[in-house]
């Protein structure tokens, strides 16, 4: 008998040792189906994704607001230090602007009366939501951040996010109270874009450095640093003329353009909801063209 | 005595949960934006230090289940490849774990030298798992200052874990 219990305990501990190697093979097997289940790119996923997301925005929208605070702080500092400098900068640009505020002017009137002329259909109107940003921070592998709106503010899916500077990204996951920006930058962002000045279409490729690349340019396109890029509105998600960003670099490859909206400065977006009623581009389409990129 | 008790079962409750309450912090604060210039791409992996901490010295704290649950947390939060951080974490755990007897001594360095094997092999291996799933080669720089950066904080976190432990665990 006692020899038995002894070879009982004896026994116990490696069944419980197999029993924690069997739970441990059990999560990593699950951690590398969960990645075939990611790449498959499935409805169920993203459902999970943006249940948690929702979740954590509260606690997120917390935890940045000290982030926030800190750096309004450091920026108070600093706009008192060079208050003086500033204050003859914006002297200059107000009157460079007032001058651009009359030809804008005069241009908006023109272009009104000629689209009267030539019955040119209107743009739908942008009608902006601003949200903050809660969560930064993909790592090295995905250019992303997560924004403290979602449906309820009329968020969806392929909708543009801007800040003043320019184009930030667009919404690639709406959740109920936040949603996940692809950022420009990001590996797999791809936007229509048009050459403000030459009007040559191409599309804006990330590849997760600070430069995004112009892919698809006609052959026949003389680009050169310094035009001005700007979205195209094509496929209908985006609205037109939107400012991206300069052409940096024209490189040995494929020339680099250097985004207006510095990825670091971003505290506010704005989610241009924009819909195009007359192309039927509505939820539907929307959701498809999203997945689709 | 009533409240004696309660107040003990707080108290065990807690020490039952602080290395997961530390981790899940963690976690948070890794995804909360910084405004520093590309610190956002290069975020240390602090959920990383704290799972392979508590993994060596308080494994019992720190089970199986709940570094799968921080690690697909921190993915969707990041929004990287769901799965990828949960499995470069189970591998930190499995290996601290099996090398209690090595990793788990007195001295700091032995502990330090060990986070950077495991650290630096589990990246590698990220690297690799990424490439394979957007099918594209991607710079490893961003991931080598990540690991660097990592590394080079393990000595506060420890530092804060072990007085955490001090404090809470084997009062």
């Amino acid at each position: 008998m006692r020899a038995q219990g002894g070879k009982m305990l004896r026994l116990a501990i490696p069944l419980k040792v197999m029993v924690q190697r069997f739970a441990f093979a059990l999560f990593v097997v699950a951690s590398a189906a969960l990645l075939i289940l990611a790449k498959a790119d499935i409805a169920m996923m993203e459902k999970v994704r943006t249940v948690v997301t929702d979740a954590a925005a509260p606690v997120l929208g917390v935890l940045s607001q000290p982030v926030v605070a800190i750096n309004n702080a450091v920026d108070g500092v600093e706009n008192l230090i060079d208050l003086r400098e500033e204050n003859a900068r914006l002297k200059g640009e107000n009157a460079r602007l007032l001058h651009w505020q009359g030809v804008a002017r005069r241009l908006e009137q023109e272009n009104a009366r000629y689209r009267s002329l030539l019955q040119v259909q209107f743009e739908p109107p942008v009608d902006p939501v601003v949200a903050r940003i809660i969560a930064d921070s993909g790592g090295p592998f995905v250019r992303t951040v997560l924004v403290n709106a979602g449906r309820r503010a009329g968020i969806r899916k392929g909708q543009a996010v801007v800040n003043d500077d320019g184009l930030v990204g667009r919404i690639v996951e709406a959740g109920e109270k936040s949603s996940r920006v692809l950022l420009l930058t990001d590996l797999n962002s791809r936007i229509p874009v048009v050459m403000e000045a030459s009007r040559h279409r191409a599309i804006l490729a990330g590849d997760n450095s600070a430069r995004p690349r112009l892919e698809f340019i006609p052959v026949s396109a003389q680009v050169s640093a310094g035009d001005r890029v700007v979205t195209s509105g094509d496929g209908g998600l985006f609205p037109p003329g939107l400012a991206i960003g300069i052409v940096a670099d024209l490189g040995d490859g494929l020339p680099k353009v250097q985004p207006f909206a510095d990825r670091e400065q971003i505290e506010y977006v704005r989610v241009l909801r924009f819909d195009l009623p007359r192309l039927g581009v509505g939820q539907a389409d929307a959701d498809m063209v999203g997945a689709g990129q | 005595m009533n409240e004696r008790t309660l107040t003990g079962q707080a108290k065990s409750l807690l020490r039952a949960t602080l290395p997961g309450i530390q981790v899940l912090f963690l976690v948070l604060l890794s995804v909360v934006p910084t405004g520093i210039p590309y610190f956002s791409v290069v975020t240390p992996l602090l959920a990383m230090i704290g799972v392979y901490y508590w993994s060596v010295y308080r494994p019992d704290l720190m089970p199986t289940p709940l570094v799968f649950v921080f690690g697909v947390l921190l993915d969707i939060l990041s929004g990287g490849p769901v799965g990828l951080m949960a499995l470069l974490l189970l591998l930190v755990h499995g290996i601290c774990v099996s090398q209690r007897q090595v990793l788990a001594t007195k001295s700091f360095y032995v502990g330090w030298f060990g986070f950077i094997t495991v650290a630096v092999g589990a990246n590698v291996i990220g690297w690799v798992i990424v490439c394979a799933f957007f099918q594209s080669l991607l710079s490893p720089v961003p991931v080598l200052i990540q690991v660097t950066v990592t590394i080079a904080l393990y000595p506060l976190l420890a530092h804060l874990f072990g007085r955490s432990e001090q404090i809470f665990l084997q009062a």
